[in-house]
């Protein structure tokens, strides 16, 4: 009796979690698609202009100054390449703002003795946003542009905000300090503050993997396909969610983050909020959230964008240790930010980002990770017990890996239609053949890495775990 | 049909569907890149046959092997050549193209199109002057998509024949997409030859406060004499930001009789109008002035203090000498903590300038 009983409970169970599991997939592909459909229109909308050969003549007269901030911790090893890299861009008035944050390698040393740069004391500043004190300010004559913040450690938050405090112009650029930007990426990306200077405060750009493309003086001479697979897969991933997700996410208002590797701020709104928040890993996204929760609470009009094209190029981890932190890491700072912000979530105040945004926050992280990897464990383990019929599961993983190669070929898709940024047909084969592979290993790694995330949000764990950077190797 | 199969049906119609796409775009990826070298070719027939063209080489018209039809090739080639040329060489090539009929193509072009080529277009026509060039830039500037609009606009003031103010303010009016950065630089240009229009626009009621500013703002950057009045007027409104852009504005005019205005802004109670004042003293170079901005360094906002040191330091054209004398002929020589503060304000640009202190 009671065994039948018991029998009767772990069928209900598994069918009832069964169907949980399978609904959250279906949902999110559902929105996948949703969002797939919003990027192609936005594209088709505004095409971008793969020649930048006119942007010079179209925009630099009414461009604004922009202050780029670089933070960095150890960047020995690739500064001077992107340093080098930032004082070649092409923008009519820039400035440079690396903050050493109390590296303890050689990264000052490096800076100082490759930039010719000598202490200087004038430059005046005030402390609006709170960081770790400034050890010393260092200017070069022969590079005018650049000024090297030298403070101690504070972590990412901190030297940008240290940037935030020293720039003096209406725009700044936070950025990391290893990734390449395109030579016309501040071109391209403060087009939405030109064409909506008064509701415009922050601009998102795509972000690309860098690894397999040929790279000379700090610039991608040849944009090509990864040769490692983790990094094909990571190529497949970033055209999933910049070009389809974030763009459409920008188009309805719902965007909730812009990328710490690029991204545009008014300046004026980031100190209105007080710059970015200590005690997170996902101050990207806290500081995006916060804009949106700022200006809706006070009731003035304001848009966060999103431009297409390509801006930034970085170097995606080639090895399961460092990629398994970096995800656990993103995911703990998605937690710590929707946590922080929760009063956002469905409150119809906030409008989309708080119904469409938040609500995808709470799929996609807060309910996915833990309901798909407690899927692949109990659902095979409930059909050895023979609680779910082997059909059924069988059709339904089938969908699942149907849908998510047509998402990320959808993706390529955009990218292919709009930007044709992969020089050789080649490079879209390979590319197809990540986006089937993908979901037979990697898609599941991914949702356990971002559950050891949840893990560790939810033992409190702090920091950013061990980077480990090859440094981009010239042509 | 029952529910398994449809799940079934469902996953191969995805995966399918998947394939063919991606095999459709490695297919067009052959043909788009065969499209490249086709057009790369074209290029190649039509660039040395105009090089030479330019350079007197050949009689009569250019033999372009019938391609000066490919209004896209022709945009791109004007553009990439035409600005590379000035005087005879330019009309040479200019007449050239246009008794080709070039231009028609262009403005063919113009009207249909990707956005992306009416842009192009439209940047391509500003090589070839002309009622009909004109015409056509007018149209596309009144009723396009926005990119195509400014592009226009822009060909059609390079072209010396801005539309007039009235018309382009009321292209704005109503909180358009055009009311950006880049038309507020477009209005610039085109206030430049119609400054008497610009004065009695400033009057207009239905003008948004962004668009009054922008209008504002191309006044002063008219560098006309007839800007001071109404930028006078407006540097006295009720309102701050109006305050503040005409004071900006003034500025850019460098104009010695926005004295008076000035010296009342610089106690403005709003920071923006201050702000503005102090950079109007530095760019008319209004030295009477001194005293108050000295007072302005120990402002309780930040970006007046900063402002106020950098005009202290060029009034004084950055002679530590020639500050020290200034400060030491105001009437009443500033002391007490404001002086103490206003002196570590202006400490770091007095070490840059000099290598020692105040």
């Amino acid at each position: 009796m009671i065994g039948a009983y018991l029998a009767h409970l772990t069928v209900t169970v598994a069918v009832a979690f069964s169907l949980v599991v399978i609904l959250s997939g279906l949902t999110q592909n559902l929105v996948h698609l949703v969002q797939l459909g919003l990027a192609a229109a936005a594209l088709v909308r505004e095409p971008p202009e793969a020649d930048s050969g006119s942007f010079w003549q179209r925009y630099s007269k009414a461009a604004p100054p922009i202050a780029l901030l670089a933070p960095a911790y150890n960047e020995a090893l690739t500064i001077v390449e992107s340093v080098r890299s930032l004082l070649s861009m092409r923008y009519p008035d820039f400035e440079i703002i690396v903050i050493n944050d109390g590296s303890s390698d050689e990264t000052l040393e490096i800076l100082v003795d490759t930039f010719s740069l000598a202490p200087t004391q004038a430059r005046e500043y005030e402390l609006f946003v709170e960081h770790a004190p400034i050890l010393g300010l260092y200017t070069s004559s022969l590079h005018p542009r650049l000024l090297v913040i030298d403070k101690e450690n504070g972590g990412k938050a901190d030297a940008l905000n240290a940037g935030i405090n020293l720039a003096t112009t209406p725009i700044v650029c936070s950025m990391d300090a290893d990734s390449l930007l395109e030579p016309d990426a501040l071109l391209r990306a403060v087009q939405p503050f030109l064409e909506d200077p008064q509701r415009v405060i922050a601009v998102g750009g795509t972000i690309r993997v860098a690894n397999g493309c040929t790279i000379a003086d700090g610039r991608i001479v040849k944009v090509g396909a990864p040769r490692n697979l983790l990094a094909l897969m990571q190529t497949v991933e970033y055209l999933r969610a910049f070009l389809m997700a974030r763009l459409a996410w920008s188009q309805i208002g719902a965007l909730t983050i812009i990328s710490g590797a690029f991204g545009l701020f008014r300046r004026a709104a980031v100190l209105e909020v007080g710059g970015y928040a200590h005690g997170t890993v996902g101050e990207d996204m806290e500081l995006v959230v916060r804009l949106h929760r700022h200006f809706r609470e006070t009731g003035k009009p304001y848009r966060i964008a999103f431009v297409p094209e390509p801006v930034c190029w970085t170097e995606a981890p080639e090895t399961l240790a460092v990629l398994a932190r970096q995800r656990a890491r993103w995911h703990r700072g998605a937690l710590e930010t929707f946590v922080r912000h929760r009063k956002m979530a469905f409150n119809p105040k906030y409008g989309a980002v708080g119904m469409v945004g938040f609500g995808w926050i709470v799929l996609a992280d807060v309910i996915g990770p833990p309901t798909e990897v407690m899927g692949y464990v109990l659902i095979p383990l409930w059909w050895s017990m023979g609680a779910l019929s082997l059909d059924y599961l069988l059709a339904f993983i089938a969908v699942t890996f149907a849908f998510g190669v047509a998402l990320s070929v959808g993706a390529l898709a955009l990218e292919e239609s709009e930007l044709h940024r992969f020089p050789r047909a080649r490079d879209l084969v390979v590319l197809t053949g990540a986006a089937i592979l993908e979901n037979l290993g990697y898609r599941q790694l991914n949702q356990l890495w971002r559950l050891r995330g949840t893990l560790q949000w939810l033992r409190g764990a702090q920091g950013w775990g061990e980077m480990t950077r090859r440094g981009f190797k010239a042509a | 049909m029952s529910p398994l199969f449809l799940i079934w049906l469902v996953a191969l119609a995805l995966m399918s569907f998947a394939l063919a796409t991606m095999a459709a775009l490695v297919g067009g990826r052959v043909l788009h890149k065969r499209q490249l070298t086709r057009r790369a070719a074209r290029r190649a027939v039509v660039l040395p046959e105009l090089v030479h063209h330019i350079g007197g080489l050949t009689e009569g018209k250019p033999d372009l092997k019938g391609l000066e039809g490919d209004a896209l090739l022709m945009a791109e080639v004007v553009r990439d050549l035409a600005s590379l040329v000035r005087g005879r060489e330019r009309t040479r090539l200019m007449e050239a193209l246009q008794s080709m009929g070039v231009d028609s193509a262009l403005r063919t072009l113009l009207r249909r199109g990707p956005t992306n080529q009416r842009v192009l277009a439209a940047e391509a026509l500003v090589f070839f002057p002309g009622d009909e060039t004109y015409a056509a830039l007018l149209q596309a500037s009144r009723r396009d998509k926005h990119r195509v609009r400014l592009s226009a606009l822009r060909s059609a003031i390079e072209l010396g024949q801005a539309p007039p103010i009235g018309e382009m303010l009321d292209s704005v009016i109503g909180g358009s997409e055009l009311a950006s950065l880049l038309f507020s630089d477009l209005l610039q240009r085109a206030v430049r030859t119609q400054v008497d229009n610009a004065v009695a626009a400033v009057a207009r009621p239905d003008l948004p406060h962004t668009v009054r500013i922008m209008l504002l703002q191309a006044l002063g950057a008219s560098g006309d004499p007839r800007a001071l009045k109404p930028l006078r007027d407006a540097a006295r409104s009720p309102d701050a930001e109006i305050r503040a852009g005409a004071l900006g504005a003034l500025g850019v005019l460098g104009h010695p009789g926005a004295a008076q205005v000035v010296g009342e802004a610089l106690a403005d109670s709003d920071w923006r109008v201050r702000l503005k004042a102090i950079e109007c003293v530095r760019r008319v170079g209004l030295i009477e002035f001194f005293a108050q901005v000295m007072t302005c360094a120990d402002d309780e906002v930040w970006w007046v203090r900063y402002r106020a040191g950098q005009t202290l330091m060029s009034l004084a054209e950055n002679d530590v000498a020639n500050l020290k004398a200034f400060v030491s002929k105001l009437p009443k020589p500033a002391s007490g903590p404001d002086a103490v503060r206003a002196r570590r304000e202006l400490a770091p640009q007095l070490s840059a300038a000099s290598g020692g202190g105040l």
